[in-house]
């Protein structure tokens, strides 16, 4: 993003003004900054990341409700949806216009230089981040593991092997075969 | 700058935080609670060990009702600024829609019981949620009243961002009229957990937000990055996503009208037409959502320069340079004129 | 907010005024008004926990009763003792940052530390005689003398104990940690007449957490000892 704002000559210089995306340079100058309108583009490259995710998710669901039966094990069906939610609401719908436009435009559109407290601001975008880590589980004192990703890798895995092969020969198999086995769930 | 000559965009923000503020504290405790309850063994929401789920219900509810407001208000204060601009005229009832976004935040939290009609909460409480839900909807209805006002007799153009606004106000309007179905206790009874719930709130989160979003996102471009981005390729993507996003939902309706559950991992033979459709639907709209990535990043890197003010709108914003430089304005100005001071419509029209 | 007259010059304050602030006044108006958002959402968070109190004390009155018996009043009382006092001396802090009297700023602060560190101090030695009494919830929660019908309900009673004191402490932590960096940047003479916001932020958020447990000792310790 940053190296094709470099200007190499003079006159190149002259015809880009100085703006925030150009004013430094450098991952540090960009994860250290206090500036409202980097920090809406921290935010808007993170929920994109997130609404792809979560989006994923929802197509899974979808394909899965294609057939009356389903085509992943009920067990994982619920995680896909709760996933695709969880996800959708709160990495994506919850801060995509007051993190991203709200953050960029609020304080010029007041006329201010920056929002009141341009730190908090940077911490809550860490906060935001922090927060992917416990999607997949919770922290770990809670004593409650569950090897999701895994697990739906798996699933899907098989399924797609299916297709190649006797595909409703397969579909009965995985849904006899949704066993412990396949995930693992320490209490 | 006065309150009364604060964007509107400002004004939704405002009533955002306010909600935030209140609401989110309450989930973090249910969380907590949630979390120590599963560490200590010990039941607070748990009926094996004494402990209430309804009280559980009535924490996250009060927060996750709230919330979907936290969601839906930014929204509606992009929309506004969008429709301003490309109708060329002043918003309709500027003081209504913005005391319209301050109601919709206090009122949101009196109706969280209308997620809990089939919990066996007493039938008075209901009837007294049922009504105060049917009262948070008068002020997003007077905000799409306005909306339409400001369109009347304005000049309208047909810019992406404005093609986002118009699919906003259709598909809201449906989000929010089958919200009333909702509200109504009796008809809640049937449709309480079926996928009418489910196309409800995606018709008002999807078709509402993420699309008032996309509106924002596209409005705003040229100022955040300079750039101009391919037109052409937005529309056609505005209206791929409209068709895929109805495609996916409005069968969900018909679903939950018929009785689908949601939440099941199984259905009767009898609804994979509209399931299948539904996906169909979902497809076109994953692929659609891709396409305005792909321009957007496109336009930030190689699109034609847009100067300050490329849809000549009315705003602080327009007035400094694209992008903007890190301090944004070198002096403070002084807001003397109100906002949205667009001159009479026939030297507005843009070509 | 008390009115602060000095007659520093103008430019003095001005030293202390970040750079999206127009001037002293705003920063302070933001300062505040942001402090006192985020104590907003505060009483946000404990008034689930006091809601969820509440709740079951409507539901299980005799059994809340029952298990005040286990509470102990006077190390409660001399908490709350404390706790006030920390709260005087953390009001005088304040009173001499805006006096810019370095030494007593640094002399009250170090006294808060002291009285907010016995507080924590005696919830340990709580802590730990509960756990010794077993009247932690969970599988070894056997208390002595109570009626068997109580058994669930007192658990419900002892986990919003813990669960309340504890986030109160955990509060108290933050807010020791906040003291020591106070304590530091005065050493440094940082604070003085045009710059004792952070102070006087700081002492608002503790004075929220005395404020809490003067509603946490009441409901806790002392409901079961007055009788209908």
């Amino acid at each position: 993003m940053a190296t094709t704002y470099q200007p190499t000559t003079p006159e190149a210089a002259a015809e880009e003004p100085v703006n925030y995306l150009n004013v430094e340079y450098g991952w540090k100058s960009w994860l250290f900054t206090t500036d409202h309108k980097r920090i809406a583009m921290l935010y808007l490259w993170s929920i994109t990341v997130m609404f792809i995710i979560g989006g994923a998710f929802a197509m899974l669901v979808r394909i899965h409700l294609t057939q009356p039966t389903g085509l992943f094990p009920p067990e994982i069906y619920n995680r896909l949806f709760t996933m695709h939610g969880v996800i959708m609401i709160f990495f994506f719908l919850v801060p995509s216009i007051p993190a991203t436009l709200g953050n960029f435009l609020l304080p010029i559109q007041i006329g201010a230089k920056d929002l009141a407290f341009p730190r908090v601001n940077l911490l809550s975008w860490y906060l935001y981040i922090g927060g992917f880590r416990y999607l997949r589980r919770g922290p770990r004192w809670c004593g409650y593991r569950l090897d999701f990703l895994r697990t739906v890798q798996h699933h899907l895995f098989k399924l797609l092997r299916s297709f190649r092969r006797h595909r409703r020969l397969h579909r009965r198999l995985l849904l006899y075969h949704h066993r412990s086995e396949f995930y693992r769930y320490r209490a | 700058m006065s309150w009364m000559r604060l964007p509107l965009f400002i004004w939704a923000h405002y009533a955002t935080g306010l909600i935030q503020i209140l609401g989110t504290p309450v989930v973090a405790i249910a969380l907590v609670l949630v979390a120590v309850e599963r560490i200590m063994h010990v039941g607070i929401f748990d009926p094996n060990v004494g402990g209430d789920p309804i009280l559980f219900q009535h924490i996250f509810w009060f927060y996750s009702h709230p919330a979907v407001y936290i969601m839906i208000l930014p929204g509606m204060g992009v929309i506004s600024e969008v429709i301003a601009c490309f109708s060329r005229k002043r918003p309709f009832g500027y003081e209504f829609i913005a005391a319209s976004s301050m109601g919709i935040a206090i009122l949101g939290f009196i109706v969280w019981g209308h997620h809990m009609f089939v919990t066996g909460q007493s039938v008075y409480t209901g009837i007294v949620f049922s009504f105060l839900t049917f009262f948070v909807a008068v002020p997003s209805a007077i905000k799409v009243f306005n909306w339409t006002a400001t369109m009347y007799k304005g000049s309208v153009t047909f810019e992406s961002p404005m093609l986002y606004s118009f699919a906003f106000i259709g598909l809201f309007t449906i989000g929010g009229l089958t919200g009333l179905f909702l509200s109504t206790m009796a008809t809640d009874v049937a449709l309480h957990g079926t996928y009418f719930v489910v196309a409800h709130f995606h018709f008002v989160m999807v078709g509402g937000m993420v699309v008032a979003f996309l509106a924002g996102l596209h409005f705003w471009w040229p100022k955040i990055c300079g750039r101009m981005y391919s037109e052409p390729w937005a529309k056609f993507a505005a209206l791929l996503i409209f068709a895929g996003f109805n495609l996916t939902f409005l069968p969900q309706f018909v679903l939950g009208y018929l009785g689908m559950p949601r939440r099941y991992a199984a259905y009767p033979p009898e609804f994979q037409v509209l399931n299948v459709l539904s996906t169909a639907g979902a497809s076109i709209l994953g692929t659609a959502f891709f396409i305005p990535m792909i321009y957007l990043t496109y336009a930030w890197f190689w699109g034609p320069k847009a100067g300050n003010n490329p849809w000549q709108a009315k705003g602080l914003e327009w007035e400094i340079q694209s992008p903007p430089t890190t301090y944004n304005f070198d002096v403070t100005p002084t807001v003397t004129e109100e906002a949205y001071n667009y001159g009479p419509w026939e030297e507005n029209k843009v070509a | 907010m008390p009115e602060i007259v000095h007659d520093v010059h103008e430019a003095e304050a001005e030293k202390y005024v970040k750079h999206h602030f127009v001037n002293s006044a705003q920063q302070m108006d933001a300062d505040t008004l942001g402090m006192w958002t985020f104590l907003i959402t505060e009483v946000l968070f404990f008034g689930g926990m006091f809601a969820a109190y509440a709740v079951y004390r409507d539901l299980y009155p005799e059994a809340f009763a029952a298990t005040s018996e286990f509470m102990n009043v006077k190390i409660g009382a001399a908490n709350t003792a404390v706790l006030i006092c920390s709260s005087l001396t953390m009001a005088l802090a304040v009173r001499s940052a805006q006096l810019s009297k370095r030494k007593a700023l640094i002399g009250f602060l170090i006294g808060t530390l002291i009285f907010g560190s016995i507080f924590l101090i005696v919830k340990a030695f709580e802590y730990h005689a509960k756990y010794v009494e077993h009247l932690i919830p969970g599988p070894n929660f056997h208390p002595d003398n109570l009626a068997p019908q109580f058994m669930h309900h007192s658990q419900i009673l002892f986990f919003l104990y813990f669960c309340m004191t504890g986030m109160h402490a955990v509060h108290m932590i933050v807010g020791v940690g906040l003291l020591t960096f106070l304590i530091i940047q005065a050493y440094r003479n940082i604070f003085n007449a045009n710059n004792f916001v952070t102070v006087e932020m700081i002492g608002l958020y503790w004075h929220f957490v005395d404020v809490v447990w003067i509603f946490l000792f009441p409901l806790l310790y002392l409901i079961g000892h007055w009788h209908w």
